[in-house]
C-alpha cells in the first residue's frame, strides 16, 4: 500500500513536471517582439488572414505561421485597445477564447494588428511586419448552418446538416441520413434569418421523398419533394423550384461532374392553406425556371429563367445545352389577394454573356448577390462561377473581384443586417468547398473574404468533406434531430398535388440514375 | 475437481501448441495483404482526432475503431497473424471462463471452437475482426458479471446496468449476446427467472432506447451493427459467423444443462439410502475416462484440421492472389496463374487484369484468345448499361481507374477513384489512386489534400510524406516521366461526356494523340471482341504510328476474315504470315467439314485443342468461356 501510494505520488510528481514543461512559456513576449529583428515582409500565415474585415463576435481566428522557427510569439494589439498574447513551440497559433472576445469588443470599428516573431535554431528572434486586421462594427448571424457531405459523384453514404455557432467552435447534427437509411437532405432555407420557420429537402428510397415544415418545434411533412427554395418574408408563402435534374460526367476539363435540368419550374406553397399553386410566368413548359427568391418587402419573386434549346428532353446531357444561359427575372406579387403582376427581365444573359444563378437579396434590399459562370444551373460544378453584386438602386452590377478565384465561388447567404455574406468557395483545391465570409459596407466595398476559423487551423486541410450550403441564421435551430426523423418516417402529412407536369421518362430506357434521383447514398448500392 | 499440475501443465501445453498451430496457418496460408488491399469491407483507420469522433457518434464505433486499428496489422503478414491470435486466444480464455462459470467445469476442448470458426472464416477471406471483437467484449462482460460473486439480485441487477451501458455503446448489437448470456446465467445457474427475463428484455429495450432516442439510428444500425447480416457486416461466410455468435449462448445453454444434471445426481446421490455421497461411485474408472478424454481429443482436433483445410477456398485466394500481382505490377505471373483458374471463376477483376497484363506484356495483340474473354470485360464499369463495356459493379472501381488513367481517361479514373472513395471510405489503395488521378489531371493541390490525410495512416505516413516533401519542390511534379506521359493522353474539354461506349472512347484519344499505343491496341481488342473484322482492317494503318512493320497473330487473323469475305484489305505494305495462312486452312478444312454435318459443336471440340487460341474459333465458334 505504502510502494502504491509512493508510486501514486511520483506519477503525479512526474505529470506535474511534464505539464509544466509544456506550458512553460519562459518568455516575455514583450522584451521578444523589441528586441527581435524586424523584417521588412508580412508572415506567412496559414489560413490567410491577413488584410481582412472581421466581424466583432466571431470566434478566435487561430492560423498556423508558414515560417520555420522553433519557437513562435504573437501579440495581437487593437488600436481601441487590449492586446492578446500567445506564446508556442509549434507553428499554429490558437487564441484563447475569453480574451480574444474582449479584444474584438473593444475594436469595434477599430484594427487589430498582430505582429509575429519567430526564434530561428540559432536563438535569433526575427521579427514580421505586422498583419493588419479590420473588426467592423456589424456583428455577424450568430449561426452558420451547412451540409456537410462528401465530395460525392454517385455513391456517399454520410450527410449531415450541420450547425456552428461562430462565436465559439461548437458544431452539433441537425440531421444525419443515418438517422434515415442514408437518404439525402439538402436544400435547408430559413424565414428572415431565423429558424422559427425553416424547410428541409428530403430524398429516401425507404420514405420517399418530402420537404419538411418547420414551424419553431412543430414538424410537417409535406409529401412533395421541394428544390431551390424561398420563403416569403411574411412566411405565408414558400416558394420552391422543381427540377428534373440529372448529373453526368465529363470525359476531358477540370470538373468531372456536371448537372443539367432538362426541365425546370417554380412553384409556391402557400402554408396557410397547404396548397401548391404556380403560374404560367414561371411555370412555362418551354423556359427553364429556377432559383426563386423573394424581395426583403415581399413584393418581388426574382428568379432565374432561360429558354430550352433542346427538343429531346430526355437525352442527357440535351443538345446546345452548353449554350444554356439564364438571366434573372422579377414578378410582382401581391401576398394578401395571391396576386402576380407581369414578369419582366432584370439582367439579361444577352447582356452578361454568361448565365445567372443563385440571386440572394441583402434584407436591406439594397444589393443582390448573384453568381455568373459560362453556362447551365450548377455554378458548384462550374470552376467559371464567381460572385457578382447588382446594385438594385442603379441595377448596375460588377463582378467581386477581390472575392473571387479561378475556381468556383457559389451557394452565398446574406445576414440579417446586410453588411456580412457567406459563400461556397473551391479555391484552396477545386474540389472541397469551404464557407467564407466576406463584409460588405453601406457603399457595397465588399472585403477580402476570410475562412470559417476552426479550433485546429489544419482542420480543413486533411478534411474529405465540402461544406456546402452555408446559410446564416440568427438562431439556433429549436427542432430535435428526433423530430425530424419522426416526420420523415412517418407515413401521415400533407398531400398536396403539384401543378406541374414534366416530361415522363422514356419506357424501358435506361434510368441514367436510379431512381430519377442525381444522386444516390452508397447504403443502397452495397453489392 | 481440482486439477494436478500435470494436467495444469498438459492444458498450458495444449494451448500454446493449438494456437502455434493457429499462428502458421493463418500466417502460411491466408493471404492477409490481399485482404487489406482487396476486401471491400476492410476498414480504413487514421490517426488523430478527427478519425476518432466519428466513431463515437454511434454504438458499437468503439469496436469498430479498435478493429480498424488492429487491421491494419494485415499489412504485414506475421503481424497480422499476431493479431488474428491473439484475439483467438483471448475468445478461448473467454468462453473457458463462461464455461466454468456456468458448468463449474472447465471446458478446454470447446473453448478451442471459437478460433476454429474464426478459421473458417478467414478461409474465405471474410473480414470480420470487428465482430469477432465485439463479441470477446460481450462474452468477457459476461463473465465479468457472472463474477460479481454475489447471490443478491438487486446488486446483480445494478452491476448488469452499470455494464450494459458501456458495453452497448462500445459493441452495438454484441450488446445482445451479453444480455442473453447474462440472462441465461440467471435462469439456469441462479435460478432467477425474473431477472433473467429482465435481461433477455434489456437485449431489446437498450438497443431501443438508445438507438431511438440518444442516437436516432435506424433500427437494424441500433440492434444489428457488428453482428452477422448487418448491411456493412462483410456478407462473405456469414453463416460461418452467424454460427460463431450463436456458439456462446448455445454453449452457455449445454453449460448450464450440464451443471443442473450434475446438481441433480448430486442430490439423488445424497437422498438414496445407504449412499455414501459418492457420485462418481457408478463412474466407469479413471484410466478408462482418460482413454475415452483423449479419443475425444483426437477426434476433436482431426475434426478441425479436416474442416480447415476442406474450408479454405482455393478459387477464391487464387483470384486474390493474381489481383494482388496485378497491383504488384507483376504481369507475367499474373498470366501464368490465370491460365490455372477454371473459367467459372473468373471475376470481373481477373478479367480485367489479364487484359491489362496482356497489354503490358505486349501480347494483347497476339493471345487475347489464350484466356477467356468476354467483351464486358475489356473495361469493367460501374455505371449504367449504356455501352458495351461497362457493367455495374461498384467493386471494380478500384481495378477499372488505374486502367482509365492509363489509357488517358483522366477524368474517368477520377470519377471512379472517388465512387471508390465514396464507397471504401478513407483507404490507403484509394487515397494513392486519388493523388496519382489528381496528379494526373494536373492538380497537384487536390493530390497534396489527399496525402496530408495519408500521412495519418499507420502504414503509408512515410510514403505520404517523401510525396509531399517532392511537391514542394517540384510542385507540379513535372520531373515524374509517368506523369509527364500520362498528361499527354490526357482528354481536352471538348472530349463530351464520359458514358460512350469503348471504341469511341479508343478513337477519340487516338485523334487527341495517335501516339497512344494502349487506346489503339484496346480499340482493337473492342473490335476484334465485337467480330467487327471491318473496323479492324480499317485501323490497320495506325500501325504506322507505332512504328510496327509486321501485323499481330490476331490482326493477321482478322484480315483473313475479311479477305474470306471477298473483300480485299490494305495491309499498308504488310504481308500475312504464312504459319497463320495455314492455320486459317486447316482451321477452315476442319470447320467447313462440320458444318456441312450441320453439327458446329463438333467442330468446336475438333479444334478446341488446336485452335482455340485463334480468332477464327472466337469469331465462327465462340469464346473458350461462351463454348464451355
Amino acid at each position: 500500500m505504502r510502494a502504491g501510494s509512493r508510486l501514486l505520488l511520483f506519477s503525479f510528481a512526474v505529470g506535474v513536471a511534464v505539464l509544466g514543461f509544456h506550458c512553460r512559456t519562459g518568455v516575455p513576449v514583450a522584451t521578444v517582439l523589441d528586441e527581435a529583428v524586424p523584417l521588412s515582409r508580412p508572415p506567412r500565415i496559414h489560413p490567410d488572414y491577413a488584410g481582412i474585415v472581421i466581424p466583432p463576435n466571431i470566434a478566435p481566428l487561430n492560423f498556423v505561421v508558414k515560417e520555420p522557427g522553433k519557437q513562435y510569439v504573437i501579440r495581437v494589439t487593437g488600436t481601441g485597445g487590449g492586446t492578446v498574447e500567445v506564446v508556442s513551440r509549434h507553428p499554429d497559433l490558437r487564441f484563447p477564447l475569453r480574451p480574444w472576445r474582449a479584444l474584438l469588443a473593444a475594436n469595434r470599428g477599430k484594427q487589430l494588428h498582430a505582429t509575429i516573431a519567430v526564434r530561428e535554431p540559432d536563438g535569433t528572434w526575427r521579427k514580421f511586419k505586422p498583419v493588419v486586421n479590420t473588426v467592423a462594427r456589424e456583428p455577424i448571424d450568430r449561426y452558420l448552418t451547412y451540409r456537410f457531405i462528401t465530395s460525392a459523384h454517385n455513391i456517399w453514404y454520410r450527410i449531415e446538416i450541420r450547425q456552428r455557432d461562430l462565436t465559439t467552435f461548437t458544431t452539433w447534427p441537425v440531421l444525419r441520413n443515418r438517422s434515415f437509411d442514408k437518404g439525402c437532405v439538402n436544400c435547408h432555407t430559413f424565414l428572415n434569418n431565423g429558424t422559427r420557420a425553416m424547410t428541409l429537402g428530403i430524398r429516401s428510397r425507404t420514405y420517399g421523398s418530402c420537404a419538411l415544415l418547420i414551424e419553431g418545434r412543430r414538424v410537417t411533412r409535406i409529401g412533395t419533394r421541394f428544390g431551390y427554395t424561398a420563403w416569403h418574408p411574411s412566411g405565408r408563402v414558400v416558394a420552391y423550384s422543381l427540377n428534373k435534374v440529372h448529373q453526368y460526367f465529363h470525359n476531358g476539363g477540370e470538373e468531372v461532374r456536371d448537372v443539367v435540368d432538362l426541365e425546370s419550374a417554380i412553384a409556391y406553397y402557400d402554408v396557410a392553406r397547404r396548397l401548391v399553386k404556380t403560374n404560367p410566368q414561371f411555370s412555362d413548359h418551354d423556359r427553364l425556371e429556377t432559383y426563386p427568391t423573394w424581395s426583403p418587402d415581399g413584393r418581388y419573386l426574382y428568379f432565374c429563367s432561360a429558354p430550352i434549346l433542346w427538343t429531346d428532353r430526355r437525352t442527357v446531357p440535351p443538345k446546345h445545352y452548353e449554350e444554356t444561359r439564364y438571366s434573372l427575372k422579377r414578378i410582382s406579387y401581391d401576398v394578401d389577394h395571391d396576386r402576380w403582376g407581369t414578369a419582366e427581365t432584370v439582367l439579361s444573359a444577352e447582356k452578361t454573356g454568361k448565365s445567372l444563378l443563385l440571386p440572394r437579396i441583402a434584407p436591406d434590399g439594397r444589393f443582390l448577390l448573384f453568381c455568373m459562370c459560362d453556362y447551365g444551373c450548377f455554378p458548384i460544378y462550374q470552376p467559371s462561377s464567381d460572385l457578382y453584386l447588382l446594385d438594385l438602386k442603379t441595377n448596375e452590377y460588377r463582378r467581386l473581384t477581390r472575392v473571387n478565384s479561378r475556381r468556383s465561388e457559389s451557394w452565398h447567404s446574406w445576414s440579417a443586417n446586410s453588411r456580412w455574406f457567406v459563400f461556397s468557395s473551391k479555391r484552396r483545391d477545386g474540389i472541397y468547398t469551404r464557407p467564407y465570409f466576406c463584409h460588405v459596407d453601406e457603399k457595397g466595398r465588399v472585403s477580402k473574404p476570410f475562412l470559417l476559423p476552426t479550433s485546429d487551423p489544419v482542420y480543413f486541410d486533411s478534411l474529405l468533406m465540402c461544406l456546402n450550403v452555408p446559410e446564416l441564421s440568427q438562431e439556433r435551430v429549436r427542432v430535435s434531430s428526433r423530430a425530424l426523423t419522426a416526420a420523415i418516417r412517418s407515413p401521415r402529412g400533407i398531400t398536396v398535388q403539384v401543378p406541374i407536369k414534366f416530361t415522363p421518362r422514356r419506357p424501358g430506357a435506361p434510368s441514367l440514375t436510379p431512381a430519377g434521383h442525381p444522386w444516390r447514398s452508397g447504403g443502397s448500392t452495397r453489392k | 475437481m481440482n486439477a494436478t499440475p500435470r494436467t495444469k501443465l498438459l492444458a498450458c501445453l495444449e494451448f500454446a501448441a493449438f494456437f502455434a498451430l493457429f499462428f502458421a496457418y493463418v500466417l502460411l496460408r491466408i493471404d492477409l495483404p490481399a485482404i487489406y488491399d482487396q476486401s471491400p469491407y476492410f476498414p480504413p483507420f487514421l490517426t488523430g482526432t478527427h478519425f476518432f469522433v466519428r466513431f463515437v457518434t454511434y454504438p458499437g464505433g468503439l469496436t469498430e475503431y479498435a478493429a480498424a486499428f488492429l487491421a491494419q496489422s494485415y499489412f504485414v503478414p506475421w503481424l497480422g497473424a499476431l493479431v488474428v491470435t491473439g484475439v483467438a486466444a483471448l475468445l478461448t480464455l473467454s468462453t473457458r471462463r463462461l464455461v466454468a462459470g456456468i458448468a463449474g467445469v472447465p471446458a478446454r476442448l470447446v473453448s478451442f471452437v471459437p478460433p476454429f470458426l474464426m478459421l473458417l472464416g478467414y478461409d474465405r477471406y471474410a473480414q470480420h475482426l470487428g465482430t469477432y471483437l465485439a463479441v470477446l467484449l460481450a462474452v468477457f462482460c459476461a463473465t465479468a458479471y457472472m463474477a460479481a460473486g454475489t447471490r443478491l439480485p438487486w446488486v446483480r441487477l445494478v452491476w448488469f446496468l452499470v455494464l450494459s451501458v458501456p458495453l452497448y455503446l462500445a459493441v452495438g448489437g454484441g450488446f445482445l449476446l451479453f444480455a442473453g448470456l447474462c440472462g441465461l446465467v440467471e435462469v439456469i445457474v441462479q435460478g432467477r427467472r425474473l431477472l433473467g427475463l429482465f435481461c433477455f428484455l434489456c437485449a431489446e429495450i437498450v438497443p431501443y432506447v438508445g438507438g431511438r432516442f440518444v442516437y436516432d439510428l435506424e433500427p437494424a444500425d441500433a440492434f444489428s451493427r457488428l453482428l452477422p447480416y448487418h448491411h456493412l457486416t462483410d456478407p462473405t461466410a456469414a453463416p460461418v459467423l452467424a454460427g460463431f455468435v450463436a456458439f456462446f449462448p448455445v454453449v452457455a445453454l449445454a453449460a448450464g444443462v450440464q451443471q443442473a444434471r450434475h446438481r441433480r445426481r448430486l442430490s439423488q446421490a445424497n437422498d438414496s439410502p445407504g449412499a455414501s455421497g459418492e457420485v462418481g461411485a457408478a463412474s466407469p474408472p479413471y484410466s478408462a475416462r482418460r482413454r475415452l478424454a483423449a479419443c475425444v481429443r483426437g477426434v476433436f482436433y482431426a475434426t478441425v484440421g479436416v474442416a480447415v483445410c476442406f474450408s479454405y477456398n482455393t478459387p477464391v485466394a487464387q483470384v486474390n492472389r493474381l489481383n494482388e500481382l496485378a497491383l504488384r505490377g507483376r504481369w507475367d505471373e499474373v498470366l501464368l496463374g490465370a491460365k490455372r483458374v477454371p473459367i467459372h471463376r473468373y471475376t470481373y477483376a481477373l478479367f480485367h487484369n489479364v487484359n491489362l497484363a496482356l497489354y503490358k506484356t505486349g501480347r494483347l495483340a497476339e493471345d487475347l484468345f489464350v484466356y477467356p474473354e468476354d467483351v464486358d470485360t475489356l473495361l469493367v464499369g460501374i455505371e449504367p448499361r449504356r455501352s458495351l463495356t461497362q457493367i455495374v459493379r461498384i467493386d471494380n472501381a478500384l481495378q477499372l481507374a488505374p486502367v482509365d488513367l492509363e489509357l488517358g481517361l483522366a477524368n474517368e479514373a477520377d470519377h471512379y477513384a472517388y465512387e471508390a472513395l465514396g464507397r471504401y471510405g478513407e483507404r490507403p489503395s484509394v487515397l494513392r489512386l486519388l493523388v496519382r488521378t489528381s496528379l494526373a489531371r494536373g492538380e497537384p493541390d487536390v493530390a497534396r489534400r489527399f496525402l496530408r490525410v495519408l500521412q495519418h495512416d499507420l502504414v503509408w505516413h512515410e510514403w505520404a510524406g517523401r510525396r509531399l516533401h517532392r511537391l514542394q519542390t517540384d510542385p507540379e511534379l513535372r520531373g515524374d516521366s509517368d506523369l509527364r506521359r500520362l498528361r499527354t493522353r490526357r482528354l481536352p474539354r471538348r472530349a463530351g461526356q464520359m458514358w460512350r461506349p469503348l471504341n469511341e472512347k479508343c478513337r477519340a484519344l487516338l485523334e487527341h494523340n495517335p501516339r497512344n499505343r494502349m487506346a489503339f491496341e484496346y480499340l482493337m481488342a473492342f473490335l476484334l471482341l465485337t467480330r467487327n473484322v471491318d473496323g479492324v482492317v480499317a485501323n490497320l494503318d495506325r500501325l504506322d504510328d507505332f512504328q510496327m512493320q509486321t501485323l499481330p497473330r490476331l490482326y493477321e487473323e482478322a484480315v483473313l476474315i475479311y479477305e474470306g469475305a471477298g473483300k480485299k484489305a490494305d495491309l499498308h505494305g504488310r504481308r500475312i504470315s504464312t504459319a497463320t495462312e495455314k492455320r486459317f486452312a486447316e482451321f477452315v478444312q476442319v470447320y467447313n467439314r462440320f458444318r456441312t454435318m450441320g453439327y458446329l459443336r463438333g467442330a468446336a471440340k475438333a479444334l478446341a485443342e488446336t485452335h482455340s487460341d485463334s480468332y477464327f474459333f472466337y469469331y465462327y465458334l465462340g469464346s473458350r468461356g461462351e463454348h464451355q
